[in-house]
């Protein structure tokens, strides 16, 4: 308890080096915004590496793709499963109205949408 | 009525503005001779029941004449927006040539008679998109986007070709007029035709190509592709459908639903986007689903509403790009985390992006709205089961363009920028030529929703 903030010395320590860390990120963020030799052409923005980090793995993202069961497995049940049985309440839906009008038990002029 | 070129006159219009892009200082010439070829095309006389304005391969229908009004419209619009490019002096005289020659191809393809010249014209217009990627792209990955755009393309349209020279063979005619006396029971003659069409639109199995090649490209490009590429398919599949009544009865649905479920998950994956362009070009998927859903109904209103949504979806899309273009002219980025807080430095602009965001997600008084109407009246009409799906896709086309809208405009602006300038003038006279169709012609789509 060497400090006048009631903390413990290992707290006080930590707190100490994340404000020192972000004062030298600050500082650094800075002296590059408010740099006035820079070149204009380079980018409109102060040059973040995390950030292009993130960028370049959101576009590359398709090319570090590799199957494996679990993608397998996903595409399968959220993709074709759907569609798949979707089709096929529709197309049950679209065969039972059609086997009606065929068959004569839904008359012309109770048909819905006839002149869509 | 009485002048047998009238339609040729057009297409001699742009031939001849070809030899005036060798000489310097054209830029801006070229862009306001096709303003006056756009004034000129309005006043053809065309009539909403029959083929017009023949001549000796060239016809006018209405379908053809919005979509030729519509792309001279945007070539027009894409010069203005590239004056990028006068500044840096980066190859204008071959931009303005790739330019005429794209606009040309166009013409051609939506005023020919003849299925395979509209198929010559059809793949004939991807060289110069392809030259625009790969010329005047900004990112190495535009290498990749063009081969992926080339060779989705050619290799759906080659059984296209094939399709073609049966038709020929058997038909012993392939004039657009007289399709429709054909009838085809042919499994693979189907599927092959309208395969061409589905990739170009793009469907959601095959739209990989359309995210690189809209992201890869210049604002030019991007504009060509989402205004009017993309509406080459809608055009085919309009004119195609004819010949396979029978087959398509049985077998649209397919389309139907991937199509649809398609627009739903690209709807959602809009949402995980950080490329502005990237969130536009998978809306324009989207939006490209549902006129595929309409068209394959096979439903009047489907035709009509899947014709409305392309010409307002060529508008929308395109304006859009040129937002995004706007913003990546000041910041060189695209990214959603450095184009924030646009509001606090360029409040009009954000009037720009309300006005096109809003006729994006087909609000009214928008041509999209009227177009999104009709679809969803024939898709349900078609089966209520679509509902569901359509339910989905409209709210999250909602959610998505008021995503897009609020990141860009609303809250604090990225502290790491530098400088930023305001909107100039010829912004805000592109964003205006964009948006005035857009949202007026509302008032008169009796003149689209009548015909036959």
């Amino acid at each position: 308890m060497a400090n006048n903030y009631g903390l413990s010395d290992a707290e006080f320590n930590l707190i100490k080096q994340q404000a020192s860390r972000r004062a030298e990120l600050r500082k650094e963020f800075i002296k590059q915004r408010t740099n006035p030799w820079k070149h204009a052409s380079e980018s409109g923005y102060v040059f973040d590496p995390a950030l292009q980090k993130f960028i370049s793995m959101k576009v590359t993202q398709f090319d570090n793709f590799t199957p494996n069961p679990r993608t397998s497995l996903f595409g399968f049940c959220a993709i074709i499963i759907p569609m798949v049985s979707y089709g096929y309440l529709i197309w049950n839906d679209r065969n039972k109205q059609e086997q009606k009008i065929r068959s004569g038990e839904l008359r012309y002029r109770e048909r819905k949408f006839k002149f869509a | 009525m009485n002048n047998k070129m009238i339609m040729m006159k057009f297409m001699f219009m742009v031939i001849f503005m070809i030899p005036l892009c060798l000489k310097k200082n054209m830029f801006w010439l070229v862009q306001n001779l096709m303003m006056l070829m756009m004034f000129m095309f309005m006043n053809l006389n065309v009539s909403i029941y029959y083929n017009t304005n023949l001549s000796y391969m060239f016809s006018c229908d209405i379908m053809s004449f919005g979509l030729i009004l519509l792309s001279i419209w945007i070539c027009m619009m894409m010069l203005m927006a590239s004056e990028n490019l006068l500044k840096m002096k980066f190859y204008v005289n071959f931009f303005l040539f790739n330019m005429l020659f794209m606009l040309l191809m166009l013409y051609l393809t939506f005023s020919m008679m003849n299925l395979f010249m509209f198929y010559l014209f059809f793949e004939g217009s991807l060289i110069p998109t392809l030259l625009l990627i790969v010329g005047w792209g900004y990112q190495p990955e535009r290498i990749q986007a063009g081969m992926y755009l080339l060779f989705y393309t050619l290799f759906a349209s080659l059984p296209l070709l094939m399709g073609i020279f049966y038709i020929f063979n058997k038909g012993n005619n392939i004039m657009f007029y007289f399709l429709k006396f054909m009838n085809f029971d042919f499994y693979l003659l189907y599927f092959s035709m309208i395969l061409a069409f589905l990739v170009k639109m793009p469907m959601y199995f095959v739209h990989l190509w359309l995210p690189k090649a809209h992201v890869e490209a210049p604002v030019s490009g991007s504009m060509i592709l989402a205004g009017i590429m993309l509406k080459l398919g809608g055009y085919g599949l309009l004119r195609i459908l004819i010949l396979f009544e029978k087959l398509s009865l049985k077998l649209n649905f397919i389309w139907i639903i991937i199509s649809l479920v398609g627009g739903f998950y690209i709807s959602l994956k809009c949402f995980c986007q950080v490329d502005m362009k990237s969130l536009i070009a998978y809306s324009s998927v989207c939006h490209m689903g549902v006129v595929i859903g309409g068209i394959m109904t096979l439903n009047y209103w489907g035709f009509m509403g899947s014709y409305l949504l392309m010409i307002g979806h060529g508008l929308c899309s395109s304006g859009m790009f040129c937002l995004a273009n706007i913003n990546f002219e000041r910041l060189n980025s695209r990214s959603l985390y450095i184009n924030k807080g646009m509001m606090n430095f360029m409040p009009s602009m954000s009037l720009w992006w309300f006005l096109l965001m809003s006729s994006n997600m087909a609000a009214p008084p928008s041509l999209n709205l009227m177009g999104e109407i009709s679809l969803i009246n024939s898709l349900m009409s078609w089966s209520w089961l679509s509902m569901i799906m359509l339910m989905l896709i409209s709210f999250f086309s909602a959610g998505y363009s008021l995503y897009l809208y609020s990141y860009i405009q609303h809250g604090k602006y990225y502290s790491g920028l530098y400088s930023f300038y305001t909107g100039v003038s010829r912004e805000y006279l592109l964003l205006l030529l964009h948006w005035l169709p857009l949202n007026l012609m509302i008032l008169k789509v009796d003149w689209v929703m009548i015909w036959f």
